[in-house]
């Protein structure tokens, strides 16, 4: 019987740390329009208001709300209420505007696509449409 | 109180919702408003003592792109003045830029003096700012402020990112010279009243890596300063200053820290007929935030002036007292467009002068702020 119970105990810990594991590694890509070609050093310049154009293309940065928290700390190192002070900071001290927002990847990547500064990320690997510039998940 | 204060904020609301009910959002409206209370124990510096509630700054600011380069910032500020109560309306920022690249933006107008990091960064940003006060001597110049936080001019401003996440950062500018009108430094918005233009500089280097986070620079400015105007009927020579100051200034964001401090040492002259006085001071300041949680801040701050008082620049203007300052305070964010502060100061007239007298005061003040 106590055989059992451990086989059991252990059988349950292996599911359930496959699936913490599982959890930890879903990834995100950084996108931008086909026509801009930029770096992951520009796309975090890009995102902390550092970096407004690429050659003469005004670049337009989306956030994906359903991707933020794990971009935000994985790509730029911050959490969102930072990255909302560092917003409100760009706004009002060098007049920038804080970058549009979408709901989902598929909102993300159309915008990228039809904008020619867009830059965003998405949770799942986009087609040809738009450039993958660079790749975050949870296990950097 | 003027009712300006109330109909004019009002007005824009009004539009900004005729608007949206006819679905054309047009351009976004920020801004930023503050309520306060506060109490003073004695002392003789009415600017700043406050005893009760108050309304603080409100400020609209709009930042309309005329194409991928043409940019502006345009913002206004309803302010109670704290000599007569009334409220005075402001146009703060007035500026047209031309964004060349990432290394060079030409901005022409009114703008924010962009010396130090606290001016440019906070200004009436009261919810961006940590603190209810700011350092007193870079306060505005119809506060508490010594310097001239506000110019008319042309101002070159750009960053260039080197190995490691690094980067540069610099400010160039020339604005019309102050003069100081009614014991107030004042920017001449209209015209520069003497030949002698204002130049300044920021040079700034942001660290990347293991130093992410910290920022540190040097500082300076030069222009001649009409400290009393001509008045020929009554036989009274005009009176001007040389400022000149340089300095540093350092700011770190990270690991639950929030650090700055500013160096500003003058050497100053009196401009006389046939001669000219020379005259050193300093200010500065320190501040120490610590994250207690993500929206709890605990913060320190202790602030020193050792003004000349023969020099002209200082003793023309009611605010030019050497003081020191220790300031405490705690800062709650119900989220990151609304924050409670409370913050207690303890402030040292040290010298006496033609507009205050030596003196100590206490102050507690409660605010909250929010924008929008």
């Amino acid at each position: 019987m106590q055989l059992v119970s451990k086989f059991i105990f252990l059988c349950m810990s292996q599911f359930f740390s496959f699936g913490m594991i599982y959890a930890q590694t879903s990834d995100g890509f950084i996108i931008t329009n086909r026509s801009l070609t930029i770096t992951m050093d520009d796309a975090i310049d890009i995102f902390k208001g550092q970096k407004q154009l690429v050659g003469s293309v005004k670049v337009a940065p989306v956030d994906n709300t359903s991707a933020q928290n794990n971009f935000l700390s994985k790509v730029l190192g911050i959490s969102v209420a930072q990255y909302n002070v560092l917003w409100s900071k760009a706004s009002f001290g060098d007049g920038l505007s804080k970058p549009g927002v979408k709901n989902t990847d598929a909102e993300i990547i159309e915008a990228v696509k039809s904008t020619p500064g867009g830059v965003g990320y998405v949770t799942t690997k986009p087609g040809d449409d738009v450039k993958v510039v660079g790749k975050f998940s949870e296990n950097e | 109180m003027s009712n300006r204060f109330l109909m004019i904020p009002l007005m824009i609301l009004l539009c900004l919702e005729k608007a949206q009910a006819d679905g054309n959002f047009g351009i976004p409206v920020h801004g930023f408003a503050d309520a306060l209370w506060g109490y003073s124990t004695k002392g003789n510096v009415p600017r700043e003592k406050l005893n009760g509630f108050s309304l603080g700054t409100f400020d609209l600011y709009l930042v309309p792109q005329f194409s991928d380069r043409v940019t502006s910032l345009i913002e206004i500020a309803f302010e109670p003045s704290m000599d007569e109560g009334d409220v005075g309306l402001d146009v703060e920022r007035l500026q047209m830029g031309y964004i060349f690249n990432d290394k060079l933006t030409l901005w022409f107008g009114r703008f924010h003096s962009p010396y130090g990091y606290w001016n440019n960064a906070y200004h009436h940003g009261a919810q961006i700012q940590t603190s209810i006060a700011k350092p007193r001597f870079i306060d505005w110049e119809d506060h508490s402020g010594f310097m001239p936080a506000h110019s008319v001019g042309i101002w070159a401003r750009g960053q260039s990112r080197i190995k490691g996440g690094s980067k540069w950062t610099y400010d160039f500018y020339i604005t019309n010279g102050n003069h100081v009108k009614d014991t107030t430094l004042d920017m001449n918005i209209v015209r520069d009243d003497n030949t002698n233009p204002a130049l300044g500089f920021n040079l700034g280097y942001g660290f990347g890596g293991a130093f992410s986070g910290l920022l540190i620079g040097i500082h300076g400015m030069s222009q001649k300063v009409n400290t009393q105007e001509e008045d020929k009927d009554n036989n009274i020579d005009a009176l001007n200053s040389d400022l000149k100051f340089g300095g540093g200034y350092l700011v770190y964001e990270a690991h639950n820290f929030e650090i700055s401090s500013e160096y500003y040492h003058f050497d100053n002259s009196n401009l006389n007929k046939d001669s000219k006085t020379k005259h050193k001071s300093s200010a500065w300041f320190m501040h120490v935030g610590y994250f207690l949680h993500e929206d709890v801040i605990s913060y320190v701050r202790y602030e020193d002036s050792k003004l000349d008082k023969d020099d002209r620049y200082f003793s023309s203007q009611k605010n030019g007292n050497s003081y020191n300052r220790s300031v405490l305070g705690l800062r709650y964010n119900l989220n990151y467009k609304a924050a409670l502060k409370i913050e207690g100061t303890k402030t040292k007239i040290k010298e006496s002068t033609s507009f205050v007298n030596k003196n100590n005061f206490n102050e507690i003040r409660i605010q909250y702020a929010i924008s929008f």
